[in-house]
């Protein structure tokens, strides 16, 4: 599918605005985080976290960080210039890109499927309307992450050897795969692979089955189904994966995720998660906090309060780990120079020989 | 806080202890967003001139992101809150 056609004053206009967002976002992550770190002084293991968290929020410099979290992310999305409406001025021809025929089996969607309240309850990201509603919402969010590390195919690709360097599946359940980029990657790194993708999102899996490559299409397909009541056959994936997924999910949901994970793994079989954990240092666990309310993503905090090592063990698993996630070179050197976000893997084996009951 | 209308739209959260910051804070920014498109259409129209009416030339993207990096270095750089040359707090 081609790139949003660009036309006229308009859309030179909103690809300036758009650089002038991204750079803003530079500043923000790279020389006003730079300038908190120096501004506030890490306290010692005995201070008072509130303490220490009300002296950070009071701090001028870090809200002018809240701040420009907030709003750089309502440009980039809303209001003329934004990419809601850079796509929309775009809608004819976007549609038309994605009616195109695919071939059979690699896209199945559900229109009788009712998505769970929480998923429509909020404007996750800032992105007006969700990824839930409209046909060409997820080329927006497309567009929103395409020049950061979430939109970068090295990060999948970073996860999915790491993966695959532990297991080698046949069967390979993508949870939660947004517009393609992790199901690609699991299939690339594991050529022998099937790999499914699920969504809640029409939008996203429209888009994912249309830029599947075309060495991809005998191996990998979507279909729309929630994450925690897949109504797949039990057993039936080797490997069972999400990237960026349990965050936006009530604890409740993660909780039936969980389950539904152990059901439908098989005997031997592994589930990993690509997500975010709060992190030890002390400012960096006030921003990630903070980033949850400012980027819209109640449900950030939530599965950090679920003991993963029972609940997996619950679920008929018989190994569960929680490591830290290099997104990049260097991301977890403690003198890395920019805000991110706290990168975790949840990887759980699941017992070789399974109980009658499961 | 006066109590808002029922199905008035939700409040934009606030940073400052002045809720108008915030908002004269977002005229600030959009303004600059407004300045920087402006300088590129006036790059267009230049590049333009200088091809006497022809089609303007390719645009180097690394080099725009380069620039639009620098004008933000110049806009935001104040809002770091530290001294460029050593003096009294």
């Amino acid at each position: 599918m081609n790139a949003p056609v660009t036309r006229g004053v308009r859309d030179n206009d909103t690809i300036a605005y758009q650089r002038f967002v991204a750079a803003a976002r530079g500043f923000w992550a790279n020389d006003l985080f730079a300038a908190l770190r120096r501004q506030v002084r890490t306290p010692d293991t005995t201070a008072d976290p509130q303490a220490f968290a009300s002296l950070v929020d009071a701090h001028p410099t870090h809200r002018i960080f809240a701040f420009l979290e907030r709003h750089l992310q309502r440009m980039r999305y809303s209001g003329p210039f934004g990419l809601v409406q850079r796509v929309e001025r775009d809608r004819d021809v976007l549609l038309a890109s994605l009616c195109d025929p695919l071939p059979e089996g690699l896209l199945h969607l559900d229109p009788e499927l009712s998505p769970p309240p929480y998923y429509a309850e909020f404007d996750i990201h800032q992105h007006p309307g969700g990824l839930g509603g409209d046909t060409l919402a997820a080329l927006v969010y497309r567009e929103a992450v395409g020049s950061g590390v979430v939109g970068q195919p090295a990060l999948h690709r970073r996860f999915a050897q790491l993966v695959t360097a532990k297991t080698t599946p046949a069967r390979i359940l993508d949870l939660g795969c947004g517009f393609g980029r992790s199901a690609w990657a699991f299939a690339d790194a594991v050529p022998t692979a099937s790999v499914l993708g699920l969504d809640l999102s029409a939008s996203c899996l429209t888009v994912a089955a249309h830029d599947t490559p075309e060495h991809l299409r005998t191996r990998v397909s979507f279909a729309q189904a929630d994450a925690a009541a897949t109504k797949l056959p039990r057993a039936s994936f080797d490997l069972v994966t999400s990237t960026m997924l349990l965050h936006e999910m009530p604890e409740h949901a993660v909780r039936a995720l969980i389950e539904e994970t152990g059901r439908v793994t098989s005997a031997g079989g592994v589930v990993a998660h690509l997500d975010f954990l709060p992190p030890d240092d002390p400012l960096l666990r006030i921003l990630f906090a903070g980033h949850a309310r400012r980027n819209n993503e109640p449900f950030l905090l939530e599965h950090a309060r679920i003991d993963v090592a029972a609940a997996y063990a619950r679920a008929g698993f018989a190994r569960v780990e929680t490591f830290d996630f290099a997104e990049e070179d260097g991301a977890l050197d403690a003198d890395f120079p920019r805000w991110r976000l706290p990168w975790k893997v949840i990887l759980a084996v699941k017992d070789a020989a399974e109980s009658p009951g499961q | 806080m006066p109590t808002p209308v029922p199905d008035a739209p939700p409040l934009e959260q606030t940073f400052f202890d002045d809720p108008v910051l915030d908002r004269l804070m977002g005229t600030t920014i959009a303004l600059a967003a407004e300045v920087y498109m402006l300088r590129s259409r006036l790059r267009a129209v230049e590049r333009m001139l200088a091809k006497e009416g022809r089609e303007p030339e390719t645009i180097d993207e690394a080099a725009e992101r380069r620039d639009a990096m620098a004008f933000v270095q110049h806009i935001l750089g104040p809002t770091l809150g530290e001294q460029q040359s050593r003096g009294p707090e």
